[in-house]
């Protein structure tokens, strides 16, 4: 039977993960539910609860600093109405019902590696970095590429994720999730457009898409084809602009069927979400 | 089996428990009480709210061990309380209450709101209770309940 292990330190944490029998928890919103389906039931649990440290939200030179062990509701407080964040303050908002956005943790919604998690999408167009620590250092990541698969992230044994942090941003950003209902509903496809204009140009575009793909993922072809786009003055190039968006999606992102939806019905909604943001961020960015 | 100390609804608790157990199995298997509910165990019906610091959370997701020298309060701990027995009260006087399995944890959700939102708007009642799934009233008995003691 596994055991229920508590460290008081970062560092004992790194040394009971270090074992490979054993697996983090922090907000535990997924662990019962995994239990139940037979996962981890050999494995020693360990609980970073003690670790206070984890929890909360810096303003550094670099960026915003936002602690693994922050939950979703905290980060939706602290984030709302500040520019760019602002995407994740919606992202977090959007996450389960309020008792597991007062418990889940972004480190949590990262490292579950679940191609549906709502704040991937968002970390991925700001370009967040995440800080993984282990007994003997620590190592700086990019959030893009740090995502392998469903369950699998590129964290070593023996590593814990400390911090997610954001550089500051002056463009703007929208994050967008199409669920089957409002509250505790899994993403059928989520999104989250960065954007910087200049005279009518986009300067700095990112895209990221998720449930659609063994990760959420950049949609780098769509980007390009944005980054080249002018001023769309007409609502037929706008309509255009959505064809051309649903040619360069195809290449980006690959969803499949599953319970909740069919792959095509998942790539009409990506095609039209990623429209939607980047037409809304256009426009604000307008006025 | 390990030791666990903790608040529960205002008084001291120690009690033995199993080293994995969650908040809730405590709570009804260990210490009797009954009050609060297990709908699905996965964290999506919210029968089992319960507040840790006074933020509400499903307890049936909480490992026991993560509410060590934490506040917890159930709906017995509701009960006693003249102030937040208003919210029950409510809750009978505009028929929020059917079958009464959801209950514990909607008035524990309530609680939650009226913290948070002393006079919470009818989107601030609907997202505070949308943790909480009912399945005889409708909603609208509950949203009009909690409207009336703002």
């Amino acid at each position: 039977m596994s055991q229920m292990l508590i460290p008081n330190t970062v560092t004992e944490a790194c040394q009971m993960l270090s074992s490979g029998n054993s697996v983090a928890c922090a907000g535990a919103t997924n662990l019962y539910v995994d239990r139940e389906k037979g996962k981890y039931l050999d494995r020693d649990i360990v609980s970073l609860h003690r670790l206070k440290e984890l929890s909360g939200i810096r303003e550094e030179k670099d960026g915003w600093h936002i602690g693994s062990l922050t939950t979703f509701d905290l980060i939706e407080d602290a984030f709302r109405g500040q520019g760019a964040m602002d995407a994740l303050a919606e992202a977090a908002s959007l996450v389960g019902g309020p008792q597991i956005r007062n418990r889940g943790t972004i480190g949590g919604n990262i490292l579950s590696a679940s191609p549906a998690a709502d704040t991937v999408p968002v970390l991925m167009a700001l370009d967040a970095v995440l800080v993984l620590v282990a007994e003997n250092g620590q190592r700086m990541v990019s959030i893009n590429g740090f995502m392998k698969g469903p369950g699998r992230t590129a964290i070593h044994q023996g590593e814990i994720l400390t911090e997610i942090v954001i550089p500051f941003k002056t463009g703007a950003a929208r994050f967008r999730k199409v669920g089957k209902r409002n509250a505790l509903a899994i993403s059928i496809i989520n999104a989250a457009v960065y954007m910087e204009k200049e005279a009518g140009r986009i300067t700095t575009l990112a895209i990221a898409v998720g449930s659609a793909g063994p990760t959420a993922l950049r949609a780098f072809h769509t980007e390009e084809l944005l980054r080249a786009w002018k001023r769309p003055g007409s609502e037929e190039k706008w309509q255009s602009l959505h064809e051309e968006i649903a040619i360069a999606l195809s290449e980006d992102i690959s969803p499949i069927d599953d319970i909740r939806a069919t792959g095509s019905y998942r790539k009409t909604v990506a095609d039209n979400v990623v429209l939607q943001l980047v037409r809304e961020l256009w426009e604000a960015c307008e006025k | 089996m390990r030791t666990l100390d903790f608040i529960l609804n205002g008084e001291a608790c120690h009690t033995e428990i199993p080293e994995d157990a969650t908040l809730l199995k405590v709570l009804r298997d260990i210490l009797h009480l009954t009050g609060t509910k297990e709908g699905c165990g996965e964290g999506d019906c919210g029968a089992c709210t319960v507040l840790v610091d006074g933020r509400s959370v499903n307890s049936c997701l909480f490992p026991a061990v993560q509410a060590e020298g934490c506040q917890v309060m159930t709906i017995e701990g509701v009960e006693a309380h003249p102030e937040l027995a208003r919210i029950q009260k409510a809750f009978v006087d505009y028929g929020a209450v059917q079958c009464g399995f959801c209950s514990p944890g909607m008035i524990m959700s309530t609680v939650a709101l009226l913290q948070k939102y002393p006079k919470p708007t009818e989107e601030e009642i609907r997202r505070g209770l949308s943790g909480n799934i009912c399945r005889c009233t409708g909603y609208q008995a509950m949203v009009d309940a909690i409207q009336s003691l703002a």
